[in-house]
């Protein structure tokens, strides 16, 4: 951000020398080319970018997202790597599921999941990363088992390894929090992997809301579902 | 390189074995390609038996329907015959694997594979199917469970084909059921399987009962006793129990990495409790 806004000046102050306009801004910048806002008159961006040498075309800028200033250990022997970041995404999640008390197997029915994203660019993007981390997340609540015994992995390939299909996967509703981020450029923040961390949550709430069973392990495969449910039963 | 060799009729396919005698035939390739990529198998060469229309379609012969080995599941979805006459087995072919494999697999396919987990046998041996195996110049029927010996195991001379299977129109038993549970909705193989077909009076009571389990042992589990011990019962939650108990017995399951060899037994029982929906009296 900080070096389009540079360049983006770099470019308008070139623009306004040239054409002997006194104030720069009084120029926009349009998709390829730059106008003149009093005189409505528009110069193609390519033609001042010829007059600009390689270093003017180029702007180097450095953000670093801020980072903990208390360190978390004051023990030597433990090297960190990194340094805690400060800047966190929440979310809420909420999951409609049928629990089948004949085989415990657990469908999700409707999934409503609400992100604080920081600003958003493009809606779309960040609306399949939401709901592709909700897949992924329902995959590590009811699927996902990576199996090993004495060493030896016992789900080497996708047919053991069990990730959800289309029809495992129910109607998902998504909604974006905006809150700016006061440290970051535009008030942006990372919006990727949070939803991924509600779907085993809700599916574990869920699970104890709608037949009082609490599980710890994942994922709540049907075996572990059915198991529960008779151990409650006795 | 090996050669693939496509014969239009039965003529060339007798042609292509009495001079490939190693040869191994297929039709939609969803078993055979996956062992060969996985390094499993490793045939000189390959005969696809798709084009031979003779063993394609489901054919009408009165009390009894032919359908062809190399039929693929989703014809045998939209076939009306199949709809009419023997919805168990519908049932079974629509949730087997996901369109994609019942575009390309075949019922004659799942029978030869002989897997525990095979989606149609359940079905097919309360249907009692008699199998129509072919060589050159002879051709016998076999039934289904006498065919199939055990996992991959079945009764299949070198040189014959499954040209198809016989099935006796199983109109009077007039609910039909088929259930299987996986580790996820498509794309799964069986933890288990029922295939159930009663006849049921319009008071509720079970005239007819027949059971069979997949998933459940090296071949298809039947249970006799939990079948009989329902007749002339009320199709009732007490009624069901007990063949349940008799069921989870019957079951020779394994734990593997699907499940364990309990759930499989619990699950073996539970999925007859499903019957209860069909029941007149609620």
């Amino acid at each position: 951000m900080g070096a389009a806004g540079r360049l983006r000046k770099r470019i308008l102050l070139r623009t306004a020398d040239l054409l002997m306009i006194e104030n720069p801004d009084e120029m926009i910048l349009l998709p390829g080319v730059i106008l003149h806002v009093p005189s409505c008159r528009e110069f193609p961006i390519e033609q001042i970018a010829r007059l600009m040498n390689e270093a003017e075309r180029i702007v180097v800028h450095r953000f670093r997202a801020p980072v903990s200033k208390a360190l978390p250990t004051k023990d030597e022997k433990l090297r960190l790597h990194g340094i805690p970041h400060l800047i966190f995404s929440y979310g809420a999640h909420l999951a409609l599921i049928e629990v089948d008390r004949l085989t415990g197997e657990v469908t999700v029915l409707k999934y409503l999941a609400i992100s604080d994203c920081g600003r958003v660019i493009n809606p779309q993007l960040v609306e399949q990363q939401m709901q592709g981390g909700i897949a992924q997340g329902l995959g590590y609540a009811l699927h996902e088992d990576f199996k090993v015994k004495e060493g030896a992995i016992l789900t080497p390939d996708l047919l053991t390894y069990v990730i959800p299909g289309a029809p495992d996967i129910p109607d998902m509703e998504t909604t974006m929090l905006q809150i700016p981020e006061p440290s970051a450029p535009l008030g942006m923040k990372g919006a990727g992997e949070i939803a991924m961390d509600g779907p085993l949550p809700a599916v574990g709430n869920a699970l104890a809301d709608a037949c009082g069973i609490r599980l710890s392990r994942s994922p709540f495969s049907a075996e572990q579902v059915l198991s529960a449910l008779r151990r409650q039963r006795k | 390189m090996r050669n693939v060799f496509i014969p239009q009729d039965l003529q060339e396919l007798w042609h292509v074995l009495s001079e490939n005698p190693d040869t191994v035939c297929y039709a939609g390739g969803t078993d055979l390609l996956v062992r060969m990529r996985s390094g499993a198998l490793d045939p000189v060469s390959l005969t696809w038996l798709d084009r031979i229309g003779d063993l394609k379609g489901v054919h009408d012969f009165g009390e009894e329907v032919f359908i062809g080995a190399c039929t693929t599941h989703s014809a045998l979805l939209s076939d009306p015959l199949i709809g009419e006459h023997f919805p168990v087995l519908r049932k079974a072919v629509s949730v087997l694997g996901s369109p994609q494999v019942r575009n390309m697999g075949t019922i004659g396919g799942n029978i030869v594979t002989a897997s525990p987990a095979g989606d149609t046998l359940p079905p097919l041996f309360l249907l009692e199917a008699e199998l129509e195996l072919r060589t050159c110049g002879s051709s016998r029927r076999i039934p289904i469970d006498r065919f199939i010996r055990g996992p991959g195991d079945t009764a299949l001379a070198p040189s014959e084909i499954l040209a198809g299977l016989w099935l006796k129109k199983s109109g009077r038993f007039n609910i039909q059921h088929y259930e299987k549970v996986g580790r996820r909705k498509a794309m799964a193989v069986s933890i288990i399987s029922l295939a159930a077909m009663m006849r049921l009076s319009g008071e509720g009571i079970v005239e007819e009962a027949k059971f069979a389990w997949g998933s459940a042992g090296p071949t298809i589990v039947r249970s006799p006793e939990a079948e009989s011990l329902l007749k002339g019962s009320p199709l009732s939650h007490a009624a069901l129990e007990e063949s349940a108990r008799i069921a989870r017995q019957a079951v020779r399951s394994i734990d593997d990495v699907r499940a364990g060899a309990e759930y499989r037994r619990a699950l073996a029982g539970n999925l007859l409790f499903r019957l209860l929906q069909f029941s007149p009296v609620k």
